[in-house]
This record gives C-alpha cells, structure tokens and sequence, in this order.
C-alpha cells in the first residue's frame, strides 16, 4: 500500500469528522473565552463556512482568505512528504545542522515503515531545540502531520520548550485539553522507532502546577496515541472493533479506537481486577471512554453515553467498562464530593464491598439514577454524612449495653461538681480500621488513599504512626508520600469497617457518658462533671474500646473543651493526658500559637510577624490590642484560648436542621423537560432522606447554579464553573415530606427563576424548619386551620450570591402560619415600646410596669381597678374615658406608693453621695459619654462631673431638712425665679412654690437624675405619657403648673445646650410626641419651645430646625 | 495604627490624635455623603470598625489630611473651637455647612479610656454616615472649604500653621437654621456636629408650615 494512499485516508478520517462534529465544533469555539493561539478559532470557523458555501475563489474576507491560505500549505506539505526527491534533500539539508540530525535522518531514510508518527499532528509553539524546521521535516518523513497553525481538530500535540506565565496557569485554555509535549519527545520517538508514549515527555512546568488538570488531558489525548500504534491490528481484531463500535454508536470510534490493544490491556488486568481500587489499571478505560465524548456532545458540553447494548461477545467488556465508569465516578466524586454536602443514607458498604451498579458513566440526562448514583461513590460523602447517620442512632447508642454503667449512675448522682472533659480520639482512624484485619500490616507504614496508581497524584487521606515517622501526612501526593518512604503500603478506604468501628465506639461512649458531643466518626468530647476519677474513666473507656474494636485510642482530661484538645494532641499516639487546673497556665503558657484550634496558617504568620510564638506571648498584650489587630471575634477568642479558657459545652447530638440533596457537578440540560425530570429525581432523592430520617418540613428551598453570562466551559471537568448562586425558597403550610410536594414546590420555584436550562449548572433541593413526623401528626388540626387560612405563603427574596461566597440561605422569614398571631396594637399606643425599664428611679418603676403591659391588658386591669373613680369623671367620648381612667389610676397607685421608696431614698443616697459623691466630684470619674447609644446602667445618682452643670438639680432632690446647698456654684446666671427651685431646699419647694402635683414631680424628677449618659430626653422617650389634666381644673392652677414645668425645662435646656445639643433637639421632639398624646404636654410642649429656640440661638447663632 | 495599650487611658496628645484622625475621616465622609465627587474616587474603608468612605484621589486625600493635621496643636491647646466643612455653590454662597464643634479640656484629658473616645467617635461616623434624608440635595458645581474657627489667633504659625489663611467667606443674612446630627459629651472632650442651612430663604412653604405647627 503506497504511503500517500494511506496518508490520504487519515486525511479523510479527518475530514469526515470534521464534518460529522462541525455544529459542535463551532459550539466549542464560540465558548472558548480565550483566544489561545491567534485568531485560528476565527479562521477555523470560516473554513467550515468556506466549505459549505462551496469554491467561491473571491476572498472577500479574511477567513477565507485565510482558509484558503491552510489548504495551500496542506498541499505543499504532503506534495512535500510524497516527495522522495524532496524528502532526500531536505534530509542532507538537515544533516547539514547537526550530527544527530543527520543520524536519525539518514536511518529514516532507509527504514522501510516510517510511520511512526501516523496520526500524530503537532503544532509547534515558539523556540524549540531542534527547530521549527526540522520538526517539520521529521514528522514529514514519519507520516506525520505538521500544522503551520494551531486548530483543536486537526492538532493532536502541542510542541514546546517554554510557555509564558499565563498560559502556564491556564493550559486548558491553551491547549484546549491537548497535550503540550517536550520537542524531545519527537526525536526520542523517532530513535526508539516507535512512538513512545507522550506522558513522560510534558512540559514539567505543567505536570507540576497542574496534577489533577493532567489526567484529564491525559484521558483525551492518550487514545490518540495509543490508536495509531495499534492500527495495524485493527484487521486482526476487527470483529470486536465494529462491535465496540456499533456499540457506541459511532463511526468515529470505529476509526479512531484501538480496541485490540485496551483489550490487551483489560486482559492483562484481568488476574488485577478484583483489587477494589483499579485507578490506574481501569485508566485506560475511562480514557477510552472519555475521548468519545465529543461525539455525545450536545448542549456546549454535555456528556451523555449512549447505554450498552449487551451483545455476547462484548459481555466481557461491558462489565469491565461499567467498573471502569463508576471507578472514573468515583474519582470525580472525590475531588466534587465537598461541594455535596448532603444527607442521607450511606450506600457505602455496597460500593466498598465492590457492588457496582451495572450503569454506563453518569449523565444527568439520560440516566434517570443519576443523582443516586453521584451519592453513591464519594468517601467525603461517608464522612460528611456520618453524623447524620449518628443523629438518627443516637438514642439507640448506649442502651443495647443493657446495665447502666457505674460511671453513669456516679455521674449523674454529682451533677454539680467541677466540669471536666474528655476528649477521645482514635489514633489514625482511618488507616487503624483497615489495618486491624490485616496483622501483616501491624507496625509498617500504611497511608490510606483511594489510588495506588503509579502516577502517584492520590493524595493521603491519612497516615499510621509508623507512616508519619516518615514525614507521611494527610493531603501529602502518594508520589511524594513514596518518594520519602518507598516501603509505604497503600491500601484504600473500608467504609463498612469504619461505621462498624465507630458504631462499636460511640456505643461504649455512651454507656460510660450520657453527654458525648460526637465530633466526628472518630472524635468526640465526654463532659464527665461529677465523676471522681475521670482518669481512671478515661484509661477504662480507652481499654474497652481497644478489646471491642482493636482501634486504639488516645485522650485528654480537662476542665475543658479545648484543653481537652490540646490534652489529647499530647496523649497521642495511644495514650491519655490529663491537664489539672492548677497546670492549665503552664501548660498554655509553653503552648505554640499554632496549636491553638482555629489559628491556621495565615494567622499564625500574623501572629509570628508581630513575634507571637507562644500563648505566653498573646498574653503579654491586652485582650482589646488583639481584638483590634485580627478583629473583635479572632481577637477574644485568642485572647480567651491562650489562657486555657473555652466555655463552650457538650453538645449531645443535635436536631438537624435542614435536609436536602444537591448536586453540582454534571448537570447539564438541553431543554425543560431535562430539568423537569432532573427535579423529579432530586424531589425523590430528597424525600426519601427525609422518610428515612423521619422527619418531615416546612419550607422548601431550591438552590440553582446559574453559569455565569460570559462564563466558558469550567476548567474542572464537567464541573460548574462560574456561576450565580440563586435560591428560592417556600413555605407550605402543613409539613411534608412527600415526593410529589417537594416535586411541585420545587418547580415552582425553579419557573419562578426564569432560566435557561441550558445555563443551569447545579441543583439542590433543600427542606427545613423539620419536625419529626410524628409531631407533623399530632398537629394535623393545625394544618386544617391552615388550610381554612388565607394562604400565607411567601416566595422569598431571591439571593443572588458569587459563587466563591457561602451562599445564605437562611433569609427566609416566613411566618410560621397560625400560631404566630401579634397581638392587635392598640392604634392609640404610642410606637414606642421598648425602654430601658431598669434605668428609673424606684418611684418610676411602679409606675412603668403597668405603662409597659400590653395595651388591652393593662386596660382591663386598671379599668377593674378604677371602677370606683369612673363616676367622677365624665368624658365625651368612650375611648376618652378609658384612657383617663386608666391614667387616673395610674396616678393614684403613684402617688400611694411614692412615699416610703422615697424616705428610703433619702437615707441612701445622701450616704453614698458623701461617701462617693465627693470623691467623685473631685477626680471627676463619671461614667464617660454621652454617647447615644445607652447601654451602661444608669446609677440611681447623678454622678455628676463637669461640676458646672447639673449640680443644681441634685439639690432639689437631696436636699434634706438643713437646707444644704448645693456643693458647687451655679455656673451660669440664672433668672431669680428660676433659680429658687433649686437653691431652696426640696420641702419647701415642694410646699410653696412648686405645685404639688404628681406632673411637676415627674419632670422634677427627671431633670434632676438625668446625667451624661441618660438625658432627660431618655425620659421623655421611655415615658408614655401617663398623668392626665383633669379638664375641670382651674386656668390660672393649670397655668402655673405649665410655667413651673417649663422653667425646670429650659433650666435643664440651658445647662445642657451649651454641650449637647443633640439632646435638645430630641427633647423637643419627644415633648412634641407626647403632646400629640396629652393636653398638659401639649400645652408644655408649646411654651417650651420658643424658650429652647432661644437658648440655642443663643449659644449657636442658628434657628433649632425642628422637622 | 498601634495606639498603645487598649483600654490605656488617653494622654491628652492621644485624645487629640484621635479626634484629628476622626475629623479628617468624618470630613472625606461628609465629602462622599453630599456627593461633591464622582463616587469613583471613593473606595470603602473601615475606621473604627465602621465602614466609611475614604478618598482614592491622592491630592485631595493630602488636601484634607494636611489640613486637620495641621490643626492638631491648636485643638490641643483648645484654640479650635469650632471646624467647618462649608459647602458653597457656583456663586460662591455657601449652601450648607456641617459644624464640628470641639472642646478639649485639658485638665480632664488623661481621665479616659481610648477606647470609650473611640466608641463614642465611632457613633458619629455611623450617623453620619445615614444623615442624607436630612439634608437637601447639593446644587451643580459646589466647592467645599474648611474652616477652622479659633478663639484667639494662633501665636505659633509652626510650617503646617502657616498654611492656615483667614477665612474670608459669605455668610448668610439670617441666623441659620441647625440641625444637630450628633453630640458627646464627656470630661475631656465634647464634640457636637450640626449642620447649618440658610434658613427661610430656599424653605419651601410646606416647611414652614410644619414649623408653625
């Protein structure tokens, strides 16, 4: 067969799945956001159009043009490689550059079959060693195909030496998934005579800033490679080759795929294929089946195998492919099983004990099951989910074991006694199970890590004792992980093992302890207040759970969690500490910064820049420096850490909050019906969780993940990207967890978002405000009532979150229907109902309790109390008359209950006035500002200060019979009259001039106890107005009492003015409030004013804007 | 910025940094709040854990800074009674003028914790920072200025006092009318901020009536 004939075939394969793929290849252009090479995308495009429109030889634009220009080089190349003639001298010519070159040339020349590269297309990217030129001319005398410019279809390899920094962090969007390969690996490929396989030869700057990016490439690109090398068999095998690929359902694939060898290969793995963990023997596979999917392609990227047909003959190979997809799934699951943190069943032991479900690789499309299955295979989802599981078994925990331990009854008889804490923990809980079956194991290194591929990018899920020896930790690559210990032994997860193990130990936990915060499925906290010997406690839980479980365990004693904690890390490996409260200081002080729980890595190179080492050194700076330096939050809690103190508690296992399903990786849709169906199995999935946890919820929430306008495909395979985290959430009245509710709410709310299925990335379903089902029974006639309620439904704001934020989801405020009924305000209350109760004087309190009762209540009461008195008030209307009654009676409680607080008063405050009052005054300490923002308690005194101001006022109120005067000066000049009512002494104030009425009291009551934190506009404002004016009341009685308020008032205003301003403007609006409620404010309030107004303009020159 | 030992009682140099750094920050605020700039050259900052505006504009951030910096020996020596942000249109009228008013007092300086001046300061930047509805919208074109109100000239024109002028502004016809914002009160330190509108002269009748009632 003559070399171009063959040549030309590939060139046809090419061509026809150029054309079988053009729709999805302009898809993929046009989501391509970065124009990697030059403008080929463009050019790539106008080719196809060229082709369509037929040979029109105009090149009205540069696509053609440029389309055209490709053709042409295409030709000239392989005119060039069918060229002896040529092939000769370009060999000489290129013997000429280099010895080497001429060697390899020259043996190229004479090898017969110089096919090495068939199949191969490389573009070149800049500098390389050998040159442009000569790798050109290799791949043509090779029967490969060389690109002058780069096009995802026809390119296959990428040649370079070096790369810029940005395409570096981006060689997806570079290379488009390709491989970039080392020039080397041409010319090493040729000396070998062989095509070696491209893996080893990867620019190292890209194997190494992107391991986990790497497989992928690896997946499309490696059946490229393999393919051309095993053409030849393809004759021998071809039976199985058609059969594969009618399979498929693809011309493609029958093309392209080298059954025969990833046969070979599956045989060779054959005797391997019972070991649960296959990553890199079952490699191969998923390649295969991975590079098929372009053809699947349907939305931008939509992944959707076609289902096997069985057919006898490839029996065989479907069992293999299924093992191979779901061990591919399970992989991906490992890197996306964070994002699903979700509940619910385990189905672990099956995937553990190897029970593969028979199902193609995933796809929300056609595979109905497909959310079950992402579940399915994830090991974070067994760790996420295990408290879940030891939620439901809580209450069953403890109780098998029949006798109630002593320790409990000890325990339990001492409720009182000093707290004290265990904190248990299994020594590498992870690796310890597995190991505990295998004595062959026992005391070698053993990391436990889904894959033991030799490419080594697995990372170390946990280490034994012996491992980390090695300097072996968690999240460290198995390569590396090797590289430091190569006798490491790498065995994978047992998740049976670990629900077996932890059950056995929660169980023993639970007989010894009533109160065990579970922490994790291998940690918990103990509170063993009361017990006399915790140590022994602890050495006996310890034993016992060795003898059940042969799991070792360390703990810690102290007085608290995280002494505890740290006790523990101090313990291990198998062992206990204990921690006394006499040593906690030492302890803590000797104790590094990073040790501390929740100090990660960047607060403590915070905290080492600022030179804090040890908790010693935290403790050499004030709490308020630390709070100020890492915020009020970070900075107590280092602050409260570093001294040993924690005053968190035991939890016992709590309630679950919510429970839902989410899933965000692999969902794509073409249309609504996709995601219809798509809703429906995620409502199953959710209501089945729900059934097994029996319990059932109120309101609904439907999280979506919307790609993001402009996003492109994500790096991460299948992944979701960019996206617009969106929720939407709903409350039924009744509590539910059945299917068809959650499935009719849930598209509800997704109609309600309006979007695109095809933007749709992610989904979750979400039902909270549980309650257990049988309290859903109980209250059944509730439901009744709601239904007969107006519906009270609500859709709630929808939450637009980036993506990188936590989304909240918590906003939703719905009412919790009937239950919930406000009491009906009273349209006369006053709006406001919150004061600060505990601030009044005591004469003040009576009156406010019953000021603060709710409205209709109060009502009554003072309505049955003041009966007597309602005859001798008549009133137009009846509202009217209420409410003076009520104020009334108000006033009559008062004034009965005025006196004996009041001589209490007397003989105390002078007291502390002498005692404190003095010294007070002359180092001036008061309670500092006068701030706004009233949270210090008001002592019952006028700590007074800046002597000058409200001295005066306190001697109306303490002033006893000897007439004592105030101790400081009046500072400012005061009008006679005014200043009468505060030199003279209270009694006689009280007797002759001031009126002897409750109002005149009240205000004398509040000026003179107002101080810098509480003005009398606080007053003002916690008091609703209470006293009444009695409308028979004689004018010139009425206007007296007005003047003499008004004068306390604008006393109080000018002597508060000059400083606060603030104040002035609130009291005037609180005295207008209360004048809208009561004749005598009003009348007040109307004097007052124009008096305030003046005292302002006085000391600022400006009108007092009152809105 | 480490001020020392928290909860440390103030020197009286302290309390004085303390209000200068709050001035200025109180001032750039006032300048974002009336929109006097395009609100690109405004990026959020937090001072005193209160989320403020703070100018990206390097100019007009010395501007200011230079300027209450500047003030920082007088308000100490309880020259400074009053610092104005006055706010003038095309005409060169001002339009509204925000007051601060301090008082340092000297002999009560050391009697306070930074911290209760920083809480206190801190209520003012959050009011502040919600006083739009209280005022008017600005007209186009409006320039700012800050003027510093003293009791007696400064005798020590050190280099920053030198760049001081005396204020030659308009004023307004009729008292102003004030409307307060915020006001502390404390030994060491009063400050009060109100801001003054021309009065009657731009009211709407609306207005006017409400007051009369």
């Amino acid at each position: 067969m003559g070399k171009e004939e063959e040549e030309k075939n590939v060139q046809g394969a090419i061509v026809v799945h150029d054309k079988d793929d053009r729709s999805r290849k302009r898809k993929l252009l046009d989501a391509s956001s970065g124009a990697a090479w030059g403008a080929n995308s463009y050019s790539v495009a106008k080719i196809n159009s060229f082709k369509e429109s037929g040979n029109d030889p105009g090149f009205d634009d540069f696509g053609r043009y440029f389309a055209e220009k490709q053709r042409k080089l295409r030709e000239q190349y392989h005119a060039d490689s069918s060229s002896k003639a040529l092939r000769d001298a370009a060999a000489a010519a290129a013997a000429q550059h280099s010895d080497h070159k001429a060697g390899t040339s020259s043996e190229m020349v004479s090898a017969k079959s110089n096919t090495i590269f068939q199949g191969v297309s490389i573009f070149v990217d800049g500098f390389t060693t050998p040159t442009h030129q000569e790798l050109r001319f290799i791949m043509m005398n090779n029967g490969g195909i060389f690109e002058n410019y780069f096009s995802r279809q026809r390119v296959t390899h990428i040649i370079c030496s070096t790369l810029p920094d940005n395409k570096i962090m981006n060689p997806r969007m570079l290379s488009r998934g390709l491989p970039i390969v080392k020039p080397e690996w041409i010319v090493e490929s040729m000396n070998a005579n062989k095509l070696l396989p491209w893996e080893n030869y990867q620019l190292e700057r890209i194997a190494y800033a992107h391991p986990g990016q790497q497989t992928i490439a690896a997946r499309f690109a490696a059946y490229r490679e393999v393919s051309p090398s095993t053409k030849a068999l393809v004759s021998v095998d071809s039976e199985t080759a058609f059969q594969v690929g009618s399979m498929e359902g693809s011309v493609h694939s029958v093309a392209k795929v080298g059954p025969v060898d990833t046969l070979a290969l599956k045989n060779e793995r054959a005797g391997k294929s019972s070991e649960p963990d296959g990553f890199s023997t079952v490699q191969i596979e998923s390649q295969e089946k991975l590079q098929i999917l372009p053809e699947n392609y349907k939305a931008p990227v939509c992944l959707d195998m076609v289902p096997f047909v069985p057919s006898d003959s490839a029996q065989e190979k479907i069992k293999e492919d299924t093992e191979a997809d779901n061990s591919a799934l399970n992989i991906a699951n490992d890197v996306h099983a964070l994002e699903a943190n979700h509940l619910g069943k385990n189905d672990h032991q099956k995937l553990a004990s190897g029970e593969f479900v028979n199902r193609p690789f995933r796809s929300s499309l056609s595979d109905t099951d497909f959310v079950k299955n992402f579940f399915k295979f994830s090991r974070l989802h067994f760790i996420g989910t295990w408290r879940n599981r030891y939620q439901t078994l809580a209450s069953s925990f403890g109780k098998d074991g029949a006798v109630k331990s002593k320790d409990r009854e000890l325990m339990e008889a001492n409720l009182d006694g000093k707290p004290m804490i265990i904190h248990l923990d299994m020594d590498c809980f992870f690796v310890s199970v597995v190991v505990r079956n295998r004595p062959d194991l026992v005391g070698k290194p053993v990391a436990v890590c889904h894959s033991d591929s030799e490419k080594g990018t697995a990372e170390i899920s946990s280490a034994n004792y012996p491992a980390r020896s090695f300097g072996i930790k968690a999240g460290m690559y198995v390569r590396s992980a090797k590289a430091l210990c190569p006798d490491l032994k790498i065995v994978s997860y047992d998740f049976a093992g670990y629900e077996e193990v932890a059950d056995k130990v929660y169980n023993i936990l639970h007989r010894h302890c009533t109160k065990v915060e579970a922490v994790s499925c291998d940690e918990a906290f103990l509170d063993v207040t009361g017990h006399p010997d915790p140590i022994d406690l602890a050495s006996r839980i310890r034993e016992e759970i060795y003898a059940a479980t042969r799991c070792s365990a360390s703990a810690g004693i102290a007085e608290n969690l995280l002494l505890a904690r740290l006790a523990t890390k101090r313990a291990k490996p198998n062992g206990q500490f204990a921690i006394k409260s006499e040593e906690v200081r030492q302890f803590m002080a000797a104790l590094p910064v990073d040790e501390l729980p929740g100090v990660g890595w960047a607060l403590q190179e915070k905290l080492h820049s600022k030179k804090l080492y040890t908790c010693a050194d935290l403790l050499s700076i004030s709490k308020e420096t630390l709070q100020k330096q890492y915020g009020t939050k970070t900075g107590n809690m280092l602050w409260c850490y570093a001294q040993g103190i924690d005053d968190r508690e035991v939890q016992p296992a709590q309630e679950r909050k919510s429970i839902g399903a989410e899933v965000n990786w692999g969902v794509r849709f073409e249309c609504m019906d996709d995601a219809q169906k798509f809703l429906v199995t995620l409502s199953n999935e959710v209501a089945s969780r729900l059934q097994s946890a029996g319990s059932c919820g109120r309101t609904i929430t439907l999280k979506i993940k919307k790609r993001r306008e402009g996003a492109g495909e994500p790096a991460k395979y299948l992944g979701h990207g960019i996206c617009d985290s969106l929720s939407r959430s709903e409350t039924v009245g009744h509590p539910t967890n059945s299917a068809e509710i959650l499935l009719r709410i849930g598209r509800q709310l997704y109609a309600s978002l309006h979007i695109d299925p095809e933007d749709v990335r992610g989904m979750g379903l979400q039902v909270s405000r549980l309650e257990s089902v049988n309290a859903g029974n109980r209250k059944k006639h509730s439901a009744l009532d709601s239904w007969l309620a107006p519906p009270k439904k609500e859709i709630h704001n929808r939450s637009v979150v980036h993506d990188k934020e936590i989304t909240k989801l918590d906003t939703t405020l719905a009412r919790s229907g009937p239950l919930q009924k406000e009491l009906p305000v009273p349209d006369h209350a006053l709006p406001l109902r919150i004061a600060p109760l505990s601030m009044r004087p005591e004469a003040n309190e009576v009156k406010h309790e019953e000021t603060y009762e709710s409205k209709p209540v109060r009502e009554k009461e003072s309505e049955q109390r003041c009966l007597p008195n309602t005859a001798a008030h008549a009133a137009p209307s009846e509202e009217r008359r209420t409410v003076q009654q009520v104020l009334h009676g108000t006033e009559h409680k008062v004034i009965k209950l005025q006196t004996p607080p009041k001589g209490q008063r007397q003989k105390i405050s002078p007291l502390s006035r002498k005692g404190k009052g003095k010294s007070i005054a002359n180092k001036s300490k008061r309670s500092p500002l006068n701030s706004g923002l009233e949270l210090q308690p008001v002592s019952r005194l006028p700590t007074h200060p800046k002597a000058a101001r409200k001295v005066s006022f306190a001697g109306v109120e303490h002033g006893d019979a000897s007439g004592r005067k105030p101790v400081t000066p009046e500072p400012q000049p005061v009008q006679d009259t005014q200043h009468a009512y505060y030199s003279a002494s209270g009694q006689s104030v009280k007797k002759s001039d001031l009126v002897d009425h409750s109002f005149v009291q009240q205000i004398l009551d509040w000026v003179s106890t107002t101080n810098t934190t509480r003005g009398l506009s606080s007053h003002l404002l916690s008091s609703r107005c209470y006293l009444p004016v009695s409308e028979s009341a004689d004018t010139t009685g009425l206007e007296k009492l007005i003047h003499q308020c008004v004068k306390l008032l604008t006393q109080y205003i000018r002597t508060t003015a000059s400083g606060n301003l603030e104040e002035v403007h609130l009291s005037l609006l609180y005295m207008k409030r209360l004048g809208g409620r009561c004749k005598l404010w009003r009348a007040v309030e109307e004097v007052a004013r124009p008096a305030f107004k003046d005292i302002v303009a006085e000391l600022y020159g400006g009108k007092l804007a009152i809105s | 910025m480490e001020r020392g030992q928290a909860s440390a009682i103030a020197s009286p140099g302290e309390v004085t940094d303390l209000l200068c750094e709050f001035l200025e920050v109180a001032v750039t605020l006032l300048l974002s709040i009336r929109k006097l700039y395009p609100a690109e050259i405004f990026e959020r900052r937090r001072h005193l854990n209160v989320p403020v505006q703070w100018i990206r504009h390097a100019e007009l951030r010395d501007h200011i800074h230079s300027a209450l910096t500047s003030l920082h020996s007088w308000i100490q020596q309880g020259i400074v009674e009053k610092v104005a942000v006055v706010f003038f249109d095309s005409n060169q009228t001002p339009v509204e003028r925000f007051v601060f008013k301090l008082n340092v007092n000297q002999n009560f300086a050391a009697s306070l914790p930074v911290n209760d001046i920083e809480y206190s300061l801190r209520t003012f930047l959050i009011k502040l920072s919600v006083s739009e509805p209280l005022l008017r919208p600005l007209p186009q074109d409006c320039t700012f200025e800050i003027i510093a109100y003293s009791k007696l000239l400064p005798g020590d024109a050190s280099d920053k006092g030198r760049l001081w002028i005396s204020a030659d502004s308009k004023q307004w016809q009729e008292p102003a009318e004030i409307t307060p914002i915020k006001s502390m009160t404390s030994d060491a330190l009063d400050v009060e901020l109100y801001v003054e509108h021309p009065s009657a002269v731009d009211q709407t009748p609306d207005q006017q009536l409400r007051l009369e009632n």
